[in-house]
């Protein structure tokens, strides 16, 4: 700034040159407050006429999205006009085809897994301290072991494919219901090479049973090994076995017309 | 500027700096911790729109859920830097304005700490809920998720700080009541009736549940349209004279803004519950008062306006002016937008999508803060007696808001028009609608990251204002090169006592 100043112009500015604390001396310390303006009474101008209709304007139609609202403060008229989605009536309902089994719940599984990924990885090959899923035999072994790993977590030294782990697994209980369980024990027990056998709907069911009588805690291996080493109870699925896609419950296979 | 340069009462001078330094620690307490939460609040704002298209983004903290984020997000944009900016510069200007210098700072700094101890725990309480124990559970009701104690201690707060002002402006020596004053006195008085209606509906009543809802999301609507716009208005009303040095261009125009905003601003809020089973008159008034609020934006648009209008001088040069200038004029865009998505058509497309969040951030970011931006950048040199440091801490910050801002604003909304057309599409499912405004999502996404950057130098300049690490100087930091002309007056002499009063 100071180069852009001749040194003619008698303005004193805060070059090195300069005392600041003379420079000020005359200010007081409150140069900000020195330089402000009055504020003056107001002026005095007409309301527009181009305000006024435009304001008019907004009014229709504010007014028009009052009328919609029907009666003011009758309290009986609920569901505002139009914001409520009339059922679909038109055409024939939608046709949704059973599939097998371990296809639609390994599909159904895959998206419930996405939480699990995180640490598991998305190819089940575990992370550093964190217990691989492929090729696991907790994981393909029986399955009311896995499902209350699953449901509670698990806590202290585990052996995994030869390694030892001594990690805590947090629960992943919260929210998962009978579907979700048996949708990713089946798409953990069949992917990534693993192969064993399809969880029924019965079998999870029976499977939240379990974890709900037990209570809250992470589990350890010696209470699995103690208490859970076994299959779940419960009619099986067979992998070809049709499904419904919505219950999950097996149908009846009807002939073909 | 002749009339501008002419020796001014002494006295004037000195009162105005009695009141400033009067004020000073509590106000630049309001600034500078507001300034951090508003850097808290768009990081999580940033998580939180992240979470709309990529779920798993952060998935492993449970802290970081998307609902919780959201309104962690949103409460600290509204309670920690917004109600806090609000605060500072109601007392300023209420002092000001009033010509009394405050007694009490050393409550209202106290108010200010408690205020800001119960948004902290607030925030933990949303956060933490389900993870911290029963201490730390947020109430759930959106709109309104800080627990029901929470509120209480918000209001005692608020009162402890306000009351001065409302005291101020009793025992105040002109008759001649200032249309600042009145947004500010209409300011104090709506909040507390807005707050403890609210409280008292949904936490201690035992009213519907889905009422209880409706009231949350009128009370959100509200804090907006009482209390945060009445408060930006108010500066704008006190800035655009005094930095132009020109009276207010129209009283009767000022009269008819106060008012329709007074008549209308209460009813907003209940459109967010069109569709859901209640009265249902309530979510169409709220709507109609949506898209009426457009008459108040017109109103004090071409007021301000017409105030600076050929002053383009001031709006080029003072930080202030320019900020307090551009959130008039978004003002006037939240009105027209607000129209456009309220209406009979558009609330159908809106209610449900990007859109409504498009509005509420041009409101809170746009219109209220901007204003709030101006009103610091003026307030800040005369209460710390030091000057701004850099120009382009400012005008980066300026611009980028308003790039960050605008990204926002037209991705929301033009993202959640295609989303609310997906949704309202009864063939298809709902990932329809959610994947037509994916792309948008990360566009809003990058936005925030823009604001982060524009606040994290205004964050930063402000503190080192607090740290009085400003500049000893006379001139203003103006955003020119070379500052012949100042519309803070004139410059290069260090003994310009200014004209003005107030």
């Amino acid at each position: 700034m100071s180069d852009q100043q001749s040194s003619a112009d008698p303005r004193p500015d805060l070059d090195d040159k300069i005392n600041v604390a003379d420079a000020h001396a005359s200010l007081g310390d409150t140069p900000a407050v020195n330089r402000e303006k009055r504020v003056t009474e107001n002026g005095m101008e007409p309301v527009s006429l181009g305000l006024i209709l435009l304001s008019g304007f907004v009014m229709l139609v504010g007014g028009a999205v009052l009328g919609k609202g029907g009666g003011f403060f009758d309290y009986d008229e609920l569901y505002l006009d139009g914001m409520v989605r009339a059922p679909d009536t038109g055409g024939p309902p939608p046709v949704i085809l059973p599939a097998p089994a371990l296809a639609l719940l390994s599909k159904e599984g895959a998206k419930v897994y996405s939480k699990c990924a995180g640490c598991h990885g998305a190819g089940g090959a575990g992370g550093s301290g964190i217990p691989p899923l492929a090729g696991s035999d907790w994981v393909t072994g029986p399955t009311e072991q896995l499902s209350q790993i699953i449901y509670h977590g698990v806590t202290g030294p585990i052996e995994v494919g030869g390694v030892a782990y001594n990690g805590v697994m947090p629960a992943q209980g919260l929210g998962l219901g009978k579907k979700e369980l048996a949708a990713v024990m089946t798409y953990i027990r069949n992917d990534w090479g693993n192969k064993a056998s399809v969880v029924s709907l019965e079998q999870a069911a029976k499977a939240l049973e379990i974890a709900n009588a037990r209570g809250d805690g992470a589990v350890t291996v010696e209470e699995l090994k103690k208490n859970h080493d076994k299959d779940l109870e419960g009619a099986e699925l067979l992998p070809e076995t049709l499904i419904d896609p919505i219950t999950f419950e097996p149908v009846e296979v009807q002939a073909a017309k | 500027m002749a009339e501008t340069t002419s020796n001014a009462d002494s006295l004037d001078v000195d009162l105005r700096a009695t009141i400033d330094r009067s004020l000073r620690h509590p106000v630049m307490f309001f600034f500078s911790s507001g300034a951090v939460w508003l850097a808290l609040s768009i990081v999580l704002g940033l998580i939180a729109s992240a979470k709309k298209h990529a779920p798993d983004f952060l998935s492993c903290f449970s802290f970081l859920d998307a609902g919780k984020v959201d309104a962690a997000h949103m409460s600290t944009l509204t309670y920690g830097w917004g109600a806090q900016a609000a605060f500072g510069m109601l007392i300023w200007l209420m002092a000001r304005l009033s010509r009394k210098e405050c007694t009490a700072s050393g409550i209202i700094l106290v108010a200010g700490h408690i205020w800001n101890a119960a948004v902290a725990y607030g925030v933990l309480c949303i956060m933490g809920s389900g993870s911290l124990g029963p201490w730390f559970e947020s109430s759930g009701v959106a709109g309104m998720e800080f627990p029901g104690g929470v509120w209480v201690v918000l209001l005692v707060s608020f009162i402890m700080i306000s009351i001065w002002s409302l005291i101020q402006f009793q025992v105040r020596d002109a008759g001649h009541v200032y249309v600042s004053q009145w947004y500010l006195l209409a300011a104090m008085l709506w909040l507390p009736w807005i707050m403890v209606t609210a409280w008292l509906f949904v936490f201690v009543f035992d009213g519907s549940p889905l009422m209880a809802t409706g009231i949350a999301s009128w009370f959100k609507g509200t804090v907006f349209a009482l209390f945060f716009l009445p408060v930006a208005l108010a500066s704008a009303y006190y800035l655009a004279p005094k930095v132009t040095g020109r009276p207010v261009y129209s009283y009767n125009i000022a009269l008819f803004g106060f008012w329709s905003l007074a008549v209308i601003g209460p009813w907003v809020g209940m459109q967010k519950l069109a569709g859901a089973p209640i009265p249902q008159f309530l979510p169409a008034a709220g709507a109609a008062a949506m898209v009426m609020i457009l008459i108040p934006a017109l109103s004090v648009g071409v007021n301000i306006l017409r105030t600076v209008q050929g002053h383009g001088k001031a709006i080029a040069l003072s930080p202030s002016m320019r900020f307090t200038a551009s959130g008039i004029v978004l003002f006037v865009g939240y009105g027209v937008l607000s129209f456009a998505l309220n209406n009979n058509i558009g609330l159908k497309v809106s209610q449900f999508s990007y859109a409504g969040y498009g509005l509420d951030i041009l409101g809170l970011y746009g219109v209220f803060s901007l204003c709030a931006f101006g009103a610091i950048y003026f307030i800040v040199p005369r209460i710390t007696r030091r000057e701004w440091l850099s120009r382009r801490f400012i005008r980066w910050h300026f611009y980028l808001s308003l790039y960050g801002l605008a990204s926002i604003v037209i991705c929301a909304v033009v993202g959640g028009v295609f989303q609310g057309q997906g949704t309202e599409d009864l063939t298809q499912p709902f990932l329809t609608g959610a994947r037509r405004a994916a792309a948008y999502g990360w566009g809003i996404t990058f936005a925030w990251g823009f604001l982060l950057l524009a606040n994290l130098f205004f964050c930063l300049h402000l503190l080192l204002m607090w740290a009085r690490l400003g500049r000893r100087s006379s001139h203003p930091t103006l955003l020119n090169k070379h500052h012949a002309e100042s519309p803070h007056g004139p410059e290069g002499e260090v003994d310009n006592y200014g004209s003005a009063t107030i």
